[in-house]
């Protein structure tokens, strides 16, 4: 689809790996993502696609120094910019993708909208707080060189789920 | 607040020729990144007319979009605070916090909170604020101001940093961008946990939502609006916008015209608040209210802080920010030091400009940034009467062109008695109030023969 590759192209711009998968083999790419990766302690947010998981590693609601990476599922991407946009019902909600070092996205590829407009028309009053989130933190405070990871993730992965 | 004395500060600036490098290559990078950016925003002109519509249509009916605003964000369960000027945001700002105990508080980086200085103030109180964007940051532990309004510490060099966080903070001492980077992140982490309040700026307010917009890069702003249990968001009353159905167009053009970025990495919209996350909104008046009842200044409360004509003006890439003396540097911070802070502070600004129109350029919400800088120095010169010797020549030139006769006599004085201050060909040295022009450049000389011999002559040939 047009759509999903523009978005992955804006994704790549943004320093986001990116893998495709399907519902049917996302469980079993991710648990060897984890294995590649060495990741063992992930800090989730329980919803969607991530309560149908069943890992081979551990996953947890709370954060602590042992996690290794974060996992949500993002509600929309923006194929105009690359970016993964989070709802969030409260506070908590926004840690997954903010505290550990890695974050992962999972993304429906139903979800890929063209551009903001669309969402903003789409989205329920009252407004739950969003975020749009465009590849890894960084910085570029000393000297204008560029630093990723900065306050949040070093990594962002996406999966985008068919 | 003082008057600041522009020219001084420039001149020590000049004669620091690292700080005028730092500050040249900073601006030029972000010139040719937005360059490269925008080649890929084909609507991008478009889109500037659109945000500017947006703003025109809120200067059009201020107070009502106001309201909209502050009721809908009740709505969200936001609490409103309304300060007329930087004192009282001050005491809400600490009245706030003492209601709730709050001693160690975490922000994200507001131009507003620099204006109303409150960081000094909350120390006096014992609240110990820390910044944590890596710029402000930086500035804070080095007690210095911000030199850019995106690029608060592009003053300074990674030598000097490394200094810094090696004799203020106990860093083994390393020049490298990325160690100093991981250093001031996990230095940072233990306040966003340990921290009572955290505070950020506003680059929107969205009317018909009541929500209300923090863009970053770092993460620090998501950090310090997330982790800690209170939320103040400081914010003048100009950053609104009618309606969230308008934001897409702001994003698609701030990002672009102040770094140079196709987008931020994280973009913050906040409609939410709740008994286990108190969020309140301090809306800053300021002079703001001033500025809209004026029919030139009023133009500059559309500005979205992009930074942008700071970038790009000549004075700005030679003397950096801190020559402005203000919170606001560049072209549209002369505009809105002289409005905030009074023609008094102000009055050599509106001078720091070539007039040479780059600023109006390249604003994002296309304001007339030079013709507000030529009304400023209109006003300053109706103040203080004007600089002796434009006023000898404006009198004397108005003398010459509408009497003929003077004029003729005055063109042949000047042509016979010229040569004692001539020097290869060229005027170098006026006398009398005259000489400050001459100091700095030298003068063409009066032709043989004036316009009006010559053009005689071409009539009867």
């Amino acid at each position: 689809m047009e759509r999903t590759e523009k978005f992955i192209e804006e994704l790549k711009r943004n320093d986001v790996e990116v893998y495709l998968t399907s519902r049917s083999s996302l469980n079993e790419d991710l648990n060897e993502f984890f294995k590649k990766q060495g990741i063992k302690r992930v800090f989730v947010r329980p919803r969607g696609l991530v309560n149908q998981l069943s890992p081979d590693i551990e996953f947890t609601e709370k954060f602590d120094e042992d996690v290794d990476a974060g996992l949500s599922e993002a509600d929309f991407g923006i194929a105009y910019s690359g970016g993964l946009v989070e709802l969030a019902e409260s506070p908590s909600d926004k840690l997954p993708s903010l505290l550990p070092d890695i974050h992962i996205a999972l993304l429906k590829e139903s979800n890929i909208l063209d551009d903001f407009d669309v969402l903003f028309e789409n989205i329920p009053h009252p407004l739950p707080d969003i975020t749009f989130i465009v590849g890894p933190s960084k910085t570029a405070d000393i000297e204008k060189i560029l630093v990723k990871g900065a306050h949040g993730p070093r990594r962002v992965i996406v999966f985008i789920v068919r | 607040m003082k008057k600041i004395n522009f020219y001084e500060n420039a001149r020590k600036i000049l004669s620091n020729p690292t700080v005028v490098e730092a500050v040249q290559k900073a601006t030029m990078h972000a010139l040719e990144k937005r360059r490269q950016t925008i080649a890929r925003i084909p609507d991008f002109e478009e889109l500037r007319d659109k945000a500017r519509t947006a703003k025109e249509e809120i200067l059009r009916d201020f107070d009502g979009y106001l309201e909209k605003f502050k009721e809908n964000a009740r709505k969200n369960g936001f609490v409103i605070h309304e300060a007329g000027d930087a004192r009282e945001a001050r005491e809400i700002i600490l009245q706030i916090f003492k209601e709730r105990n709050v001693k160690l508080a975490v922000s994200s980086k507001s131009m507003t909170q620099e204006e109303i200085e409150i960081n000094p103030f909350l120390e006096a109180h014992g609240i110990k604020k820390y910044e944590t964007d890596l710029g402000e940051f930086i500035i804070q532990i080095a007690h210095q101001k911000p030199s850019h309004i995106t690029a608060p510490a592009i003053h300074l060099t990674r030598r000097e940093i490394a200094r810094l966080f090696n004799e203020k903070l106990g860093m083994e001492y390393t020049e490298e961008p990325e160690e100093l980077t991981k250093f001031a992140r996990n230095y940072l982490r233990k306040k966003y946990f340990e921290a009572d309040a955290g505070m950020s700026g506003a680059n929107f307010l969205i009317a018909d939502t009541g929500s209300f917009v923090v863009v970053e890069n770092e993460g620090n702003a998501r950090m310090s609006t997330t982790l800690p249990p209170l939320h103040v968001a400081v914010t003048g009353i100009e950053k609104l916008i009618p309606s969230i159905k308008d934001l897409p167009v702001f994003l698609k053009i701030l990002a672009p015209s102040s770094t140079g970025q196709h987008q931020t990495v994280y973009t913050n919209i906040f409609s939410q608040a709740s008994k286990d996350h108190e969020v309140h909104i301090v809306l800053i008046e300021n002079g703001r209210r001033r500025m809209l009842n004026d029919p030139v200044l009023r133009e500059a409360l559309m500005c979205i802080r992009c930074g942008g004509c700071s970038n790009v003006c000549p004075i700005f890439q030679l003397v950096g920010g801190h020559a402005y003396g203000s919170v606001y540097s560049g072209p549209i911070g002369i505009i809105w030091t002289y409005a905030i802070f009074g023609p008094d502070v102000a009055k050599e600004l509106p001078f720091a400009s070539t007039l040479c129109g780059a600023c109006y350029e390249i604003c994002p919400v296309r304001i007339n940034i030079p013709r507000i800088l030529l009304e400023l120095r209109r006003r300053v010169i109706e103040r203080t009467g004007g600089k002796l010797e434009e006023k000898a020549l404006v009198g004397l030139w108005s003398q010459l062109m509408t009497k003929p006769v003077l004029n003729k006599l005055g063109f042949h004085l000047a042509s016979k008695i010229q040569g004692i201050f001539k020097k290869d060909d060229k005027l170098t040295h006026l006398p009398f109030v005259f000489s400050n022009w001459t100091k700095w450049k030298d003068i063409e000389p009066f032709p043989g023969k004036s316009f009006r011999e010559l053009w005689k002559e071409r009539k009867n040939s």
